[in-house]
C-alpha cells in the first residue's frame, strides 16, 4: 500500500463518492453525513441521558461500568502514546483521532451512568508507546479486545441501552480495523466477530494495571 | 425522486421496478410504534397476570405476542439478508470483472467472502422464510478501482447504519448475538475500504443508525436492484479467471 504515509482525509466521506451514480453519492452523503458528527453525538447523548442515572437497571449499569473501564484504558493508552511524542505520520494521526473519540465515549458513558468516572487507575503500557510499530501492535490488541467485550454484553443489556451503546460499538470496530490496517493485518479477519465474556474483559483490563 | 425514464432501452424493464425488493422487506419491518405498543402490551400483561384474566386467555395472549415477535424478527432478518445479497453480489461481480489489483483486490476477495457467508447464515437461519435474491445491475460501479472503491465505501457505511437501526428491535437474543457480530464486521469493512480510499476510517466518535426508509431510498437511488423476483439467482460463484 501507499506507505509514504500521507494523512488520511477527513472529508465526511463525501469527497470520495465519485461513482457513476450521482444520485447514490448525494443520497448517501446526505443521509450519512447529515446524521453524523455533532448530530449523532447529540442524539446519542440525549438518548443516553434520558435513560441516565436511576432509571438504568442494575444489570445495564454493571455493563456500562465495564464499558467505562475500557474507555478509561483506551483514553489513557492514546493519551500516554501522544504524550510520549514518539509517534509519527499516519500512526500519530490514528492516535489523535481515536484518542479523541475514546474520550468522547468516556464522557458519553459518564453521562449515561450519571456520575463521573472518577480518577482513572494508573495504566502501564510497557514499551508499547515508544515507537510506531509497538504502539500499533498494542492498539490492535486493545481495540479488538474492547470491541469483543462490547459485543459480548449486547444480549445482557436492555434494548434501549443497546440502542445508545451501539453507536459506540461500530466506532470501536472501525478503530480495530484501522489499527489492523496500519499493522499490515487483515482489518476484518472473520465474517462474524467473536465476543468475550465480562470476566475475560476484566482480566484484559487488569493486565494493564500498574 | 425516481426517474423511471430508462437511459438505455435494455434497462427499460429494470428501471420500472427499481424499488421492489428492499422496500418490500422494509415494509414488513416492525416500526418503533409497534415496538412501543408491544412494550405497553407486555406491561398490560403484567397487570393481567395479577389475576384479571383467566389463565387460558393469558396463555393465548402470550402466544400471540410470541408469534408477533417471531414475525418481526423474521422481517428484520429478511431485510438484513436483502442487504447482504446486494453486497455479496457487488463484491462477487467486482472479482469477476477483474478490474481490481493489489490491496483493493484483496479487500474485495475477503469482504466478498464475508458477505457471502452472511447471506448463507441468514438463509440457513430463516429456512423457507428466507426471501430470494433480487437481480442486480451495478451499472459500471465494479468496472474501475475508483468507482468500486467509492461505491464500497458508500455501501459499507450504509450497512453499518442499517444494521444499527435493527439491533434494538430484535426480540430473540440468539438473533441479536448474530446480528451484533455481523454489525461490527460491517463496521470493520467500512473502515477497511475507507483506509484504502484514503479517508479517515472512523471519522466520528458516534455512528448513527439509519432509518429503514432512508436505507431503502439510498439503495433505490442507485438503481442497482433490478428485478426482485428473479427466475434464476443473481449470485454466481466468482470467476477467478476473470
Amino acid at each position: 500500500m501507499d506507505h509514504q504515509d500521507p494523512q488520511l482525509a477527513a472529508n465526511g466521506g463525501r469527497g470520495s463518492f465519485e461513482v457513476p451514480r450521482g444520485a447514490l453519492i448525494k443520497r448517501i452523503a446526505l443521509s450519512l453525513g447529515g446524521l453524523s458528527a455533532a448530530g449523532a453525538a447529540a442524539a446519542g447523548l440525549a438518548s443516553a441521558s434520558r435513560s441516565s442515572g436511576a432509571s438504568l437497571s442494575s444489570r445495564d449499569r454493571e455493563v456500562l461500568e465495564l464499558a467505562l473501564k475500557f474507555e478509561q484504558l483506551q483514553t489513557a493508552f492514546y493519551g500516554q502514546a501522544l504524550h510520549g511524542g514518539k509517534l509519527t505520520g499516519q500512526t500519530k494521526q490514528f492516535a489523535e483521532v481515536v484518542g479523541r473519540e475514546e474520550r468522547a465515549h468516556l464522557h458519553y458513558l459518564e453521562r449515561a451512568l450519571g456520575h463521573a468516572a472518577g480518577k482513572a487507575p494508573t495504566f502501564t503500557f510497557g514499551d508499547a508507546t515508544t515507537n510506531n510499530a509497538k504502539f500499533i501492535a498494542a492498539a490492535v490488541t486493545i481495540e479488538d479486545t474492547g470491541l469483543a467485550a462490547y459485543n459480548g454484553q449486547a444480549e445482557n443489556i436492555s434494548r434501549a441501552t443497546l440502542q445508545s451503546v451501539a453507536r459506540v460499538i461500530s466506532v470501536e470496530a472501525r478503530h480495530a480495523a484501522w489499527a489492523r490496517s496500519l499493522a499490515g493485518k487483515l482489518p476484518a479477519p472473520v465474517p462474524a466477530d467473536v465476543p468475550i465474556t465480562a470476566s475475560a474483559a476484566l482480566k484484559s483490563i487488569k493486565s494493564y494495571l500498574g | 425522486m425516481s426517474d423511471t425514464t430508462p437511459t438505455k432501452n435494455t434497462l427499460a424493464l429494470a428501471d420500472i421496478d427499481v424499488d421492489g425488493a428492499l422496500r418490500e422487506t422494509a415494509e414488513r419491518l416492525p416500526t418503533r410504534g409497534q415496538f412501543l405498543r408491544r412494550g405497553a402490551r407486555a406491561t398490560a400483561m403484567g397487570i393481567v397476570a395479577a389475576g384479571l384474566l383467566p389463565e387460558a386467555a393469558q396463555a393465548r395472549a402470550s402466544k400471540r405476542d410470541q408469534a408477533k415477535a417471531n414475525a418481526n424478527d423474521v422481517a428484520i432478518l429478511n431485510f438484513a439478508l436483502t442487504l447482504e445479497y446486494l453486497q455479496a453480489a457487488f463484491y462477487t461481480q467486482a472479482e469477476r470483472v477483474g478490474s481490481l489489483h493489489g490491496a483493493l483486490a484483496k479487500q474485495a476477495r475477503v469482504v466478498g467472502s464475508h458477505e457471502r457467508a452472511h447471506v448463507k447464515a441468514f438463509q440457513k437461519t430463516l429456512g423457507r422464510a428466507a426471501v430470494k435474491s433480487p437481480s442486480f445491475n451495478f451499472r459500471g460501479a465494479t468496472d474501475s478501482p475508483r468507482s468500486f472503491r467509492a461505491t464500497a465505501v458508500a455501501f459499507e457505511d450504509l450497512a453499518v447504519g442499517a444494521y444499527k437501526e435493527q439491533l434494538p428491535k430484535i426480540h430473540s437474543n440468539a438473533y441479536l448475538a448474530a446480528a451484533i457480530a455481523i454489525h461490527s464486521v460491517e463496521a470493520r469493512h467500512a473502515a477497511w475500504i475507507r483506509y484504502l480510499a484514503g479517508i479517515v476510517p472512523a471519522e466520528h466518535a458516534f455512528d448513527a443508525s439509519l432509518p429503514d426508509h432512508e436505507t431503502v431510498q439510498v439503495v433505490n437511488a442507485t438503481h442497482f436492484v433490478t428485478l426482485h423476483a428473479p427466475e434464476t439467482s443473481a449470485r454466481h460463484a466468482p470467476a477467478f479467471t476473470g
